[in-house]
């Protein structure tokens, strides 16, 4: 836009060739004012991001399985489980967000889906939404419902949130945030049709600072 | 005589346990490795990692350390195992790291044409404290009641209202400097060929214009990203800055070629440049769309 602006510039001053060498030393002119106040701009931009840098962290809450029964034939195809979540920064917002858990069953479907943390971001009032790439979990596409997710969502009952999970796949457990560094999610889910390499679980948690730390468990 | 023995855990890439007597002594080695997706701050990048913990186990002590290695170089190194390889059961497939705040998702925060709105209400709400300061200075003066004020309130919701969804934060900065821009490079031109007083004050206000209202929306939008602490979308304005400048340059430069030549070629040029602009835009290439 600034070179076409330039040219319509000079169609205006026409074919007079001292007119259209003095407006172009006068731009010259403009153009150094111009590159000085970007590159102080950029130095204000630079200077803000060091600034905002020194007092966030960027360590999504790390993720632990504490207990883990293997579906079989003896237990009827029943998962045991318990993921505790701790979070591992210490700054100002290093507080647990919101975690959730979904089940997907690999091969059609989605590339991913995204999940919604229960409120705004706390810093910026902003929505926002955190992709689940299927394919770069389980490497291929997945199929899951809204009745194989569940997410902590603020704690509905006093700091956790009774999940039930319904379908093929069918259980329930409770997400509990037990302070704001640490939580858990645990469960028990039977698989009607299960077949090795065919369910998995996913289970993210996100921080204050929108850090957040997808993983996918083989069953 | 006890033999040695290996256990190999199936929950990551490589998870071995392995026991024997060493010298009389019996030594316990757990040696876990697999890749995660790390947030590397010396590089300031997401990048794949290798994550490798070795526990020994003697009698009377222990030791153990996380390693954290990428692009052949060890990133970080800390004493336990960080959590990272603490659980024996649900085989981890893959996991990865997401960050709000990182150079990938400012890059669209700064692209999204919703968040336009933002620098110009955060510049809008700068001025107006200065104003309502004004304002009410004057008003404790005369008495009078701070109606005004509503005046500067309802403004902020009308423009809130009318810029919402349409326009991004890097188009709110190029439109700040090429709208003042045209007008002084017009009222430039007007004053070359017609050296009036009217044209002369128009050329001088706009230049004021073309360097301080860019200057003042782009404070406000290093404001607003630092008070939202988007340290990432800060690095990529910082980079777009920089790339404006550059272009911006060039584009000066460049305008030599419209001196020797006639009004139709000046015409032709003028009319493929801005060809070039609509297709930059279309590319969702700022930097270049405004110096194009």
């Amino acid at each position: 836009m600034i070179f076409s602006s330039n040219g319509f510039a000079f169609i205006l001053v026409g074919d007079d060739m001292v007119r259209e060498v003095a407006l172009w030393l006068i731009l010259i002119h403009l153009l150094v004012g111009i590159t000085l106040d970007l590159h102080a701009l950029h130095n204000d931009a630079v200077s803000a991001e060091h600034r905002v840098r020194g007092g966030v962290e960027v360590l999504p809450p790390g993720q632990y399985v504490s207990r883990w029964s293997v579906p079989d034939a003896s237990n009827g195809y029943t998962l045991g489980f318990r993921i505790d979540v701790v979070e591992e920064g210490d700054r100002e917002y290093s507080r647990i967000f919101d975690f959730g858990i979904m089940v997907v069953e690999k091969g059609d479907g989605r590339q991913g889906v995204h999940v919604y943390p229960h409120s705004v971001d706390p810093i910026s009032g902003i929505n926002y939404s955190i992709p689940i790439s299927f394919t770069k979990l389980l490497g291929s596409n997945a199929t899951t419902s809204d009745a194989w997710r569940a997410s902590w969502g603020g704690g509905l009952s006093d700091g956790f949130t009774e999940y039930e999970i319904k379908g093929r796949v069918h259980g329930g457990g409770v997400l509990y945030l037990v302070d704001e560094k640490h939580a858990f999610i645990n469960g028990t889910l039977t698989f009607d049709d299960w077949e090795p390499g065919k369910y998995y679980i996913i289970v993210w948690a996100v921080d204050e600072y929108g850090n957040a730390r997808i993983v996918a468990y083989d069953l | 005589m006890l033999l040695p023995s290996i256990s190999v855990i199936n929950d990551y890439a490589l998870h071995v346990l392995y026991d024997d007597f060493v010298g009389g002594v019996q030594l316990s080695v757990e040696l876990c490795g697999y890749k995660e997706e790390r947030y590397v701050a010396m590089l300031d990048a997401v990048l794949w990692c290798i994550i490798i913990s070795i526990g020994i186990q003697w009698p009377g002590g222990s030791s153990r350390r996380l390693m954290v290695a990428t692009l052949n170089m060890l990133v970080h190194m800390e004493e336990g195992d960080g959590g990272a390889c603490s659980h024996r059961g649900g085989v981890v497939v893959d996991g990865y790291e997401w960050i709000f705040r990182d150079s990938k998702n400012g890059d669209k925060f700064l692209k999204d044409r919703k968040y336009g709105w933002l620098v110009i209400k955060n510049l809008i709400h700068m001025l107006a404290s200065e104003f309502e300061s004004f304002l009410e200075a004057i008003a404790r003066k005369i008495h009078a009641p701070l109606e005004t004020l509503e005046v500067v309130d309802r403004t902020q919701d009308m423009l809130d209202n009318a810029l919402a969804g349409k326009i991004s934060i890097i188009q709110t900065i190029g439109l700040s400097l090429i709208i003042p821009y045209i007008i002084y490079v017009c009222s430039l031109a007007l004053t070359v060929v017609y050296p009036r007083l009217v044209t002369g004050i128009a050329t001088v206000i706009s230049y004021g214009g073309t360097i301080g209202i860019m200057s003042l929306v782009s404070k406000s939008a290093i404001t607003l990203l630092e008070r939202y602490r988007m340290w990432g979308a800060l690095s990529v304005l910082s980079d777009y800055l920089m790339d404006l400048s550059k272009f911006v340059v060039l584009a000066t430069v460049l305008s030599l070629v419209f001196v020797p030549p006639s009004r139709g070629v000046e015409a032709a040029i003028t009319f493929g440049s801005l060809l070039l602009d609509v297709c930059m835009y279309i590319m969702d290439q700022p930097a270049l769309e405004v110096g194009g």
